[in-house]
């Protein structure tokens, strides 16, 4: 059965700084589920590693809209622009989006609000990618791509011109005078 | 005469030759190239109902169960993921409250979870250290104060997924 609450957001985002005082950047969130998702976005520090390494008081962290409504199989973004960063080192910090409860029922019952986080690191140089080594490249040179390929070639169009010249021998213009 | 085109002809070709061999070494030696792509870690969090119903329940009760819920958790992250709640007061009409350190849940990984008095925050409710789909049961069970008036008694339980 369908559920109407159900929302993807990024799990893990590296954000590199690079020197740079200032930094933006998106997150998608897409509503899985059969209902409308009014959410709200705010940042907080969830577990060890942002309690560990919480964003500076000086930096300043807004997020863009911090309201919004997604419809069901449809993807939105916010945007989240941190300013006033200053010093290096690694800070996390959690972009949480509360999707609130559409209605109340009565009788006894709590209503589910579901929400989601994304554990945002920044450091200086963002994520360090690991690519894969190349294989070893084997070269292959067929025997006619190499210089004696090409001193033959030369001595054989010499051969094929003299040869030419030989039996359509080129008549001299006469002198006139 | 003839002989002075030689050394023209011999060098045409020369070059012709050479072009062509770097061409047909460039289409034909067997290279590579490095690939690279990255994948984005996601996390889903689906709940399997909007609510739980704990039907109708006597002042005095104790642990009353409430409706199936299934909390669904997906991650790519290889590291897994923790799975945190926190419930509120259930409020009625009236003044009176069914406060949340009534209210417990238990899962099959984990204790039955109580929450304290005017507890605002999420409490780990269950947690996986790898990647995948996992659907978690949740099991919540209410207490009613003696003295409850009776009443409709809302109130809402949140639920929180997050990378470890």
């Amino acid at each position: 059965m369908p559920s109407p609450v159900s929302l993807t957001v990024p799990a893990i985002v590296d954000v590199g700084m690079h020197g740079h005082s200032r930094v933006t950047f998106d997150l998608a969130v897409t509503d899985h589920g059969t209902a409308p998702l009014r959410l709200a976005v705010s940042t907080a520090e969830l577990g060890r590693a942002a309690l560990a390494h919480p964003v500076p008081v000086t930096w300043h962290v807004s997020v863009t809209p911090a309201h919004l409504t997604v419809h069901p199989g449809r993807t939105r973004e916010v945007r989240v622009t941190v300013s006033g960063a200053t010093g290096t080192g690694v800070h996390v910090l959690n972009v949480v989006f509360t999707a609130r409860p559409h209605v109340r029922h009565g009788g006894s019952t709590d209503d589910l609000s579901a929400a989601v986080a994304s554990k945002v690191t920044f450091s200086e140089s963002g994520r360090v990618t690991a690519f894969a080594a190349a294989p070893p490249v084997t070269r292959y040179y067929p025997w006619w791509s190499g210089p004696v390929a090409g001193v033959v070639a030369v001595a054989a169009v010499i051969v094929a011109w003299r040869l030419f010249r030989r039996r359509h021998p080129r008549r001299m213009p006469a002198h006139r005078g | 005469m003839k002989r002075r085109w030689l050394p023209v002809a011999g060098a045409l070709a020369a070059v012709i030759t050479v072009a062509g061999a770097g061409a047909a070494q460039a289409a034909n030696s067997p290279g590579s190239v490095t690939s690279s792509a990255t994948v984005g870690s996601t996390i889903t969090l689906t709940l399997s109902a909007a609510s739980v119903n704990f039907g109708t329940v006597n002042a005095g009760d104790a642990d009353d169960p409430g409706s199936a819920l299934s909390a669904t958790v997906t991650t790519n992250d290889g590291h897994g993921f923790i799975l945190a709640a926190s419930p509120a007061d259930m409020t009625g009409n009236g003044p009176d409250v069914i406060p949340l350190t009534n209210m417990s849940v238990m899962t099959a990984d984990y204790a039955p979870q109580t929450w304290p008095a005017e507890s605002t925050g999420y409490q780990p409710v269950d947690a996986k250290t790898a990647g995948g789909t996992y659907n978690l049961f949740q099991s919540w069970q209410l207490s009613v104060p003696g003295a409850t008036p009776a009443d409709y008694y809302t109130g809402v339980i949140s639920y929180l997924a997050t990378a470890s």
